[in-house]
């Protein structure tokens, strides 16, 4: 019985023109939205790649110069060391922080006071400015309004047009009723929108991602579910099809548009970012201060080209350049800091708060799951962190020293392999936001059932 | 059966329905008449447990229509004034629904012969009803009581704005059902189809039933005369 009136929604959605084009539009959209993602992944996976076989070219000659000869240090140290953020699991579902944050960053001895590199490849300054259509998007902003255009007069349009009587003196339990509907209703673009995830992850997911993308299912389903709930709960009193749909447009407004924008300014104003200028100006009060006691211009030049001091002295204008940076480094310490902590109180804010909006924990969750969230790329820039350390480390003694690298420092020289953040960690905030969705979702689910008792509901239709 | 003991309803302070007593056994049909806000509807809504009492009950078989209304609007059909489908929906597709909605399930071929027996043409029940007339929707209407084999049927002014062929056609039907053992209540404005059809009219005045008659012992003339000394009383 209950298949056969899930089968009979079904045919009557599909005798409606207008779901025809909805569903249409939402899957293009949705295509546009993995192509996009696709285009973008490609572009940071051949960045990546290439500087990838740079250093691996690099470490090759190395090898093989060693084997002949001792190298200085500094030859070396001026050449850098590559870090590059290996790709994420699952790009096409979400371009997250990709293209803001760096991928990758080459960590040179001499440059190690000065801010971390920005993004080397060009970017269209609209997208930055305005987000990417990649596939969140679209599953997070317009995912929702294609179910609500759907699902919207669940039941005010059977109050408007006269058929909510009787099919109300059936017999059936009007919640049974609606939630049939609802779901049967939804079912197309759910099905749309777990289409588009699973083929995000097939087409673009890396091996071994199966829990990611199950999760990545769960996630649009869960987010979907508290769509149709909040449309069943409004249904349940409405008494018109257009004041259903004008509160579920607003609820959209609310939910989506309106209460990530004000996280944000809260965020902002609880925890201000120190400005990037400001790191900057730090970096070179502290330098300017620091080169006026080794002072003069020849040093500038040497200490970007120590290898190309004259013989005798280039110890002691790379020995003093270290010097300068140290303290540059000392200096600008605290605000490099203050930056990074205010970031990570800024992210810590939103997670706390991500239940505001159902649209901010499922996109918190989806770039996570992507591994193109922010809490990847923070673990990307710690870990560059700890190689600058490491440079800094195994370089410093050795040029002050005057010792030349030998085959037998080959393989102690400093490495960057990227460890990826425990799967406990980033599934815990993902389970944390699916259990809130579902949380949510559930709780609408129990106000409407409430409303949607026999007598309340009778009276309704009366 | 349906049967109400006392049954009251107010909205706002203002009675609709006062210790309204009624009976109609399986086979009756009964006609109730009224004016227009003399608590005929009222009492089909508590009927169907759309409203609930503020005083006294309404059962249906027996059984109390506020405790489980659910169970109650199982044993009934309702016919509304307007019986309206869904457009989109030919009228065994509607059937289908509607009926599947009060967990019965037809075969298409059970479900063409419920409209035949109700009295739509052939070539009408797969047509869209957005097609229909008023009156071939009320066959829909007479087809989905019959599908749902209630022991009760609720009709709402079921003929008005049909035409006298389609009123004569309807009234053939619920005779024919009456005959099968249905309980029927009629609320009505038509003296004359009233006095045709039904086994036993009430005149309903400000909520209270003002009289109650056996059409055998009175004739068309009489009923009028009847109703109007009811209203001006």
């Amino acid at each position: 019985m209950t298949s056969h009136l899930f089968r009979l929604e079904l045919r009557l959605l599909a005798r409606e023109r207008a779901a025809w084009v909805l569903l249409g539009l939402f899957a293009l959209a949705l295509a546009y939205g993995i192509s996009n993602g696709s285009r973008l992944a490609q572009r940071q996976s051949e960045v990546a790649t290439a500087i990838a076989q740079d250093s691996e070219q690099f470490q090759t000659q190395l090898r093989n110069h060693l084997a002949q000869q001792s190298v200085d240090p500094k030859a070396i140290a001026g050449r850098g060391t590559a870090a590059v953020l290996p790709p994420a699991p699952l790009p096409l579902l979400a371009a997250g922080q990709s293209d803001l944050s760096p991928g990758h960053e080459t960590v040179v001895l001499w440059k190690l006071a000065a801010p971390a590199d920005t993004r080397s490849e060009l970017e269209n300054p609209s997208h930055l400015l305005a987000g990417r259509f990649d596939l969140a998007f679209v599953l997070v902003w317009l995912y929702p309004l294609f179910l609500l255009a759907l699902v919207y007069d669940l039941m005010a349009g059977d109050r408007e047009a006269g058929t909510l009587r009787l099919a109300l003196a059936q017999g059936i339990a009007p919640w049974r009723w609606m939630a049939r509907r609802a779901l049967a209703r939804a079912l197309p673009m759910l099905t749309l929108a777990a289409f588009a995830t699973l083929a995000a992850g097939f087409f673009g997911g890396s091996d071994g991602t199966g829990t990611r993308l199950a999760l990545a299912l769960a996630v649009v389903l869960a987010y979907g579910l508290f769509w149709v709930s909040l449309a069943l709960a409004v249904n349940a009193v409405a008494r018109s099809a257009a004041s259903a749909a004008t509160a579920l447009g607003a609820a959209w407004v609310l939910l989506v548009l309106v209460a990530p924008t004000l996280l944000n300014v809260t965020v902002e104003t609880l925890y201000p970012t120190p400005s990037r200028p400001e790191l900057v100006a730090a970096g070179r009060k502290a330098s300017g201060e620091a080169e006026k006691r080794g002072g003069e211009l020849l040093n500038t030049f040497y200490r970007d080209h120590p290898e190309l001091a004259p013989p005798g002295q280039q110890a002691d204008f790379a020995a003093q350049h270290l010097t300068v940076q140290s303290e540059v480094g000392r200096a600008i310490e605290p605000v490099r800091q203050k930056f990074d902590a205010q970031l990570a109180r800024q992210q810590t804010a939103v997670g706390r708060w991500r239940f505001l909006s159902p649209a901010i924990a499922a996109h918190e969750a989806l770039t996570d799951l992507a591994g193109t969230g922010y809490w990847r790329h923070r673990a990307f820039r710690e870990q560059v962190g700890g190689l600058r350390q490491a440079v800094s480390d195994f370089f410093t003694p050795r040029i002050h020293k005057r010792e030349s690298i030998t085959m037998a420092d080959f393989d102690k020289l400093p490495r960057f392999e990227f460890r990826e953040e425990p799967a406990g960690v980033w599934m815990g905030r993902v389970v944390t936001s699916l259990t809130g969705m579902l949380a949510l979702a559930g709780a609408l689910g129990a106000w409407a059932w409430r409303n949607l008792r026999p007598a309340r509901l009778g009276l309704l239709s009366t | 059966m349906l049967e109400t003991v006392k049954l009251t309803k107010r909205f706002n302070g203002q009675v609709a329905v006062n210790e309204l007593n009624l009976l109609v056994k399986p086979g009756e049909l009964f006609a109730l008449l009224g004016p227009n806000g003399a608590g005929k509807t009222t009492t089909i809504n508590l009927l169907l447990g759309f409203l609930a009492p503020d005083a006294g009950e309404a059962r249906v078989n027996g059984a109390s229509v506020a405790a489980d209304p659910i169970a109650a609007r199982r044993h009934i059909a309702y016919i509304p004034e307007q019986v309206m489908l869904y457009p989109r929906f030919s009228g065994v597709e509607n059937l289908d629904y509607f009926s599947t909605l009060g967990g019965r399930r037809h075969t298409r071929e059970e479900l063409v012969t419920l409209l035949k027996r109700a009295g739509l043409p052939a070539e009408a029940a797969d047509r869209r009803v957005g097609t229909y007339s008023k009156g071939m929707r009320q066959k829909v209407g007479i087809a989905l009581a019959l599908a749902t084999e209630a022991k009760a049927l609720l009709l709402d002014e079921p003929t008005s704005g049909l035409d006298p062929a389609a009123s004569h056609e309807f009234s053939l039907l619920l005779r024919k059902l009456a005959g099968q053992g249905v309980a029927i209540l009629m609320a009505t404005h038509d003296l004359f189809r009233a006095r045709e059809d039904a086994t036993r009219i009430g005149i309903l005045v400000d909520g209270k039933l003002a009289g109650e008659y056996a059409t055998n012992d009175i004739k068309h003339m009489d009923l009028e005369k009847l109703y109007l000394k009811h209203l001006r009383a």
